[in-house]
């Protein structure tokens, strides 16, 4: 096996892609083990966070009911109520796992990054366990060497209706 | 049947307890389907789903599928979503627009007014044999009222839906009167569910008690937002306001908003935006130059209605949403919400209506999942109703005028629960219906 050279059209995509998994898996592990300050920091300051209705999944906030439309303000209430314990929702906490794949760099250009990715989330509590399909855009920022930061993510949920589940109080 | 009361409604007391057993027993759904959902006007969807002819959309009333849909500019029609071929549903999409319905199955096609128009192999059906009846059923009786459509499928019901409503028209015309054309269901829903009993979502849903607790985070919010809720809400021992019966199991709670358009009312945050807090007070303005302070007032307050059995209206000021629910089972319902905004409205105070919306509502909000989650928990904990049967909603029933914090909404709903269901009269708590929200919060 040869090793590609530098300016290996290829290599340096494949290295974009490494690098933005990296970025991703460890996002995943911040929402799943509930360090959500942490994951807060991963985020532009200037953020829209969005999660559409399933019977809309390529819903508007103008136009549309959502079911997540998020500024900073919205988002660090969000996180502060989950980390205080008083999103009851999830309080105890239930026990999270995500499975990421299917990562694509979509774009790539002085704006940022377009990536694009598909993940389960399973959600277990007591005697229940939920299961939660879903796919995201994520519009990144590059932020010094190998790292980013997020300025919008957009979560379409793979599922035509939040039943039985019944409601997201956790981070998808 | 349950062998206890249903509700036992002590005025000696003074005290209400309600059997759980209502909550759990198999049986009891049963009768409930047939002396409450056969019998009640039910809600079936808003004028403004059904923008063009031939539109439609499609969704279960009281457990059966029907069809939704526009047949002409002056038209809107309820159909019964099954083929009278052999039984298929025949529309199987959740929305769309088209003149024809096929059903897949033989190939037999229905038109928007449930007409039987076509079928392959027509020929060989006998002489006698008429196409005509073989239309769509329909529901007994479909109405409306100011853009709020509902059936009833008991063909013996007399009472019209007008009537039905009692003075819950009030209160659906302080919603209606927010736009000069009509208001409008936004595209896309929360179809979500709990796992409780349906009818703890109409007790929920007029509960001005447990927003305090329950809701702290939604409130943490609001003040993170810089609203003073306190000041808003008269003191921040509660939430304010007060309740009302309006007859026929239906009630609300809600407040007059007396700032003339200086903060958002009710129990929304602080203005997004200057332009925001400059469009809302011209929209105010545009409401009083038409309606008066007084209506303005109530219009811009909020309120939460429950219309018996399983529609609620909710409008908090920052935002209203049209929900209904229906029990699968005695311990798990679906419910369905509509976000329901005058489309006249800026598109600033639109993205903020929308934002605000959300931040309460919604299986994703700041608020719904926690209810969601009570509810849950409440259903858990009737597994030991055989040891103590009776939840108790005695608050406030020694008062003249109940607050928005007691419990009067959900007795009125019991009571007529348990007419329907064991024949006993209901006994009023307070004679005369009180436009509540005509009592001033305190704070201004
Ligand atoms: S069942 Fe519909 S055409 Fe036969
Ligand atoms: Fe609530």
């Amino acid at each position: 096996m040869s090793t590609p050279k530098a300016d290996d059209p290829v290599a340096a995509r494949m290295k974009l892609r490494f690098e933005v998994e990296n970025f991703l898996y460890r996002e995943a592990d911040l929402m799943d083990n509930w360090l959500l300050d942490d994951w807060l920091a991963l985020w532009t300051e200037e953020l829209l966070y969005l999660v559409p209705s399933t019977d809309k999944p390529e819903g508007n906030p103008r136009e549309h009911l959502m079911f997540i439309q998020d500024d900073r303000f919205l988002l660090n209430q969000r996180v502060r109520s989950i980390m205080n314990g008083t999103a009851w929702a999830e309080s105890p906490r239930s026990t999270l796992r995500r499975v990421l794949s299917n990562v694509q760099v979509k774009s790539d250009d002085d704006g940022g990054l377009t990536v694009t990715s598909n993940f389960v989330v399973y959600r277990s509590q007591g005697s229940t366990l939920q299961v939660f399909p879903a796919h995201a855009e994520y519009l990144l920022e590059r932020s010094g060497e190998a790292n980013f930061l997020i300025r919008q993510k957009r979560v379409v949920l793979d599922l035509e209706e939040l039943r039985p589940h019944g409601r997201v109080a956790f981070i998808l | 049947m349950a062998e206890l009361p249903l509700i036992i409604d002590d005025r000696e007391t003074p005290k209400f307890w309600v059997n759980r057993a209502t909550m759990v027993e198999p049986g009891i759904l049963e009768q409930e389907r047939e002396k409450i959902f056969d019998r009640c006007w039910l809600y079936v969807g808003h004028e403004s789903e059904l923008q063009n002819v031939h539109d439609f959309r499609t969704r279960r009333v009281g457990g059966r599928p029907v069809i939704f849909t526009r047949s002409s500019e002056d038209n809107i029609n309820v159909l019964v979503n099954v083929c009278t071929h052999r039984g298929m549903i025949l529309e199987t999409r959740k929305e769309g627009n088209g003149r024809n319905m096929r059903c897949f199955y033989h190939g037999w096609s229905f038109n928007t007014d449930g007409k039987l128009t076509s079928m392959p192999q027509e020929e060989d059906y006998p002489d006698g044999w008429k196409k005509s009846e073989r239309c769509l059923p329909r529901p007994p009786h479909v109405d409306s009222y100011r853009g709020f459509w509902f059936l009833c499928w008991d063909k013996d019901q007399s009472e019209s839906l007008f009537d039905y409503l009692a003075n819950a028209t009030d209160y659906i015309d302080l919603v209606a009167d927010q736009s000069d054309t009509m208001m409008q269901i936004s595209g896309g829903s929360h179809l979500y569910s709990m796992h409780a009993n349906w009818k703890l979502l109409a007790e929920n849903s007029a509960d001005g008690y447990h927003a305090m607790t329950t809701h702290n985070r939604y409130i943490q919010m609001i003040s993170a937002s810089g609203a003073d809720f306190k000041k808003r809400t008269g003191g921040g021992k509660g939430l304010g306001g007060g309740a009302a019966d309006l007859g026929n199991g239906h009630a609300a709670v809600g407040a007059s908003d007396h700032s003339k358009g200086d903060r958002p009312a009710g129990l929304a945050r602080a203005f997004h935006s200057e332009e925001a807090g400059k469009d809302y007070k011209e929209r105010r303005q545009h409401l009083a130059e038409k309606f008066g302070e007084e209506w303005t007032d109530r219009i811009l307050g909020g309120r939460n209605v429950v219309i018996f059995p399983n529609l609620v209206i909710v409008d908090l000021g920052m935002g209203c949403t049209v929900r209904t629910f229906y029990p699968e089972e005695p311990g798990y319902m679906e419910i369905t919400s509509w976000e329901l905004s005058p489309p006249e409205v800026t598109d600033t105070l639109n993205d903020a209506r929308k934002s605000d919306f959300l931040t309460f509502w919604g299986p994703a909000g700041l608020a719904t999942p926690d209810d969601v989650e009570a509810l849950s928990r409440c259903q858990k904990g009737f597994a030991s109703y055989k040891i103590d049967p009776w939840n108790d909603l005695s608050r406030g029933m020694d008062k003249e005028h109940p607050a928005s914090t007691d419990e009067l909404q959900m007795r009125v709903f019991w009571r007529k629960y348990n007419e329907l269901m064991t024949g006993e009269a209901v006994q009023e708590e307070s004679g005369v219906y009180e436009k509540v929200d005509m009592i001033a919060r305190t704070g201004k």
